[in-house]
């Protein structure tokens, strides 16, 4: 569903077209440490130590560990994150996640097998945000 | 007034016939010059340099990609236009330009469309397609803004990209749309080790992209001098301040050339 939304680094979304938008893609090669700061869509494979921060998409893979606070509008999350998410839109954690830290967001989704402890804050947006809130929240019951 | 730069393989006997073909090509499109033939003691950056002060405004060099490469640090540092006639194998950046081979580049040269493409600055050197780090990566950190890339073990290489012309990639079109030189943006490129196991035996081979991250500056840094190879020819050694060049290269292209060059 939401992974249609994160078109795979190796072939979409860099280029002139982009239009100064900074897309990134960390394979599991490397290790980021610091204040990842991008204006464009991040996709995690490998690990992030620090804060991580995007304008637009995040996808944390399966294999990926991130100790960081992230921020983001919206977010993906099948790997390993150590630290609180704060999502402007629709927050996705699939079955592989292991959250240990708050979440915020406007529409949260959490797979069945993700374990997640924490507190989750969900805020209320316009256009039949509340709606879409309820029934996720159903599905999970 | 063009000025013609014969790379130093072009001597050879066999090129004789394509040579004199183009000369001709060249008078009758009325785009003659001066005529200059790179020997191994004739520097290609002092001729250069010696012409532009002559008030050459326009290099046209005859070669490959290599020849192309050679010449992007000199040009890069004076407001020149630069124009290319491929000639013999390895002409990729050509065929991405949209310039045919041979006497067929003479009329792209006469029609004169040109496009600005981005350069990267290394130090203080100008580049065109990209800077290699494939010795002690695990030695190597790449900073940029406020934070650090550190290379794991199974990293073997790392590109960072401003032009790219993979050789007998199928998708020139795709690859290209990743690494545009007119993005304003330069691409690091982590590649890893990755091991096939087959039926019979273990196939290695290197995977082409792991990571991709853009940016118009990066720092290498490391804990001894390391090489650095810049357009695949010219070795500097780290710490290497990698941007992009304030300046642009003006390039003569071909209508052919990939879309995303525009």
């Amino acid at each position: 569903m939401l992974m249609s939304m994160f078109k795979n680094g190796n072939e979409e979304g860099y280029g002139a077209e982009s239009n100064g938008v900074e897309d990134t893609l960390i394979g599991n090669s490397i290790k980021i440490e610091g204040d990842l700061v991008s204006n464009g869509s991040i996709n995690v494979e490998g690990e992030v130590v620090g804060s991580l921060k995007t304008e637009k998409q995040l996808r944390v893979g399966e294999k990926a560990k991130v100790v960081a606070d992230v921020k983001a509008q919206e977010a993906f999350i099948a790997g390993v994150i150590q630290g609180n998410i704060t999502v402007g839109g629709r927050l996705e954690l699939a079955s592989t996640a292991r959250v240990t830290g708050d979440l915020q967001a406007a529409v949260l989704s959490i797979a069945a097998g993700a374990i997640f402890n924490g507190k989750a804050t969900m805020q209320e947006t316009s256009g039949g945000g509340f709606i879409e809130n309820k029934a996720e929240e159903a599905d999970e019951e | 007034m063009y000025y013609y730069v014969y790379d130093t393989f072009l001597s050879d006997k066999k090129y004789e016939k394509v040579l004199d073909k183009i000369k001709v090509t060249l008078l009758d499109l009325d785009i003659q010059g001066k005529h200059e033939r790179l020997t191994l003691l004739k520097s290609i950056d002092e001729l250069i340099k010696d012409e532009v002060k002559r008030g050459i405004n326009t290099i046209v060099i005859l070669g490959n990609d290599k020849t192309l490469l050679r010449v992007i640090d000199t040009v890069g540092r004076h407001n020149i236009t630069l124009g290319m006639i491929p000639i013999g194998p390895d002409n990729s950046i050509a065929e991405c330009l949209g310039i045919p081979t041979e006497e067929a580049a003479c009329e792209i040269i006469a029609a004169r469309k040109i496009v600005q493409l981005d350069l990267g600055k290394a130090n203080d050197q100008y580049f065109l397609s990209s800077l290699k780090v494939d010795k002690n990566i695990n030695r190597v950190s790449i900073h940029k803004d406020n934070y650090r890339i550190v290379p794991q073990p199974n990293c073997v290489e790392f590109d960072i990209y401003n032009l790219y012309y993979p050789e007998g990639v199928e998708n020139y079109e795709k690859q290209m749309k990743k690494f545009s030189p007119q993005d304003d943006k330069l691409e690091l490129v982590i590649r890893k080790n990755e091991t096939k196991k087959t039926w019979f035996k273990k196939k290695t081979g290197i995977n082409p992209i792991d990571s991709i991250i853009q940016s118009k500056l990066f720092k290498i840094k490391s804990f001894e001098y390391l090489p650095v190879v810049l357009d695949g020819y010219k070795v500097i050694k780290t710490p290497v301040i990698v941007e992009l060049a304030p300046c642009k290269l003006k390039m003569i292209v071909g209508k052919d050339r990939l879309k995303y060059i525009q």
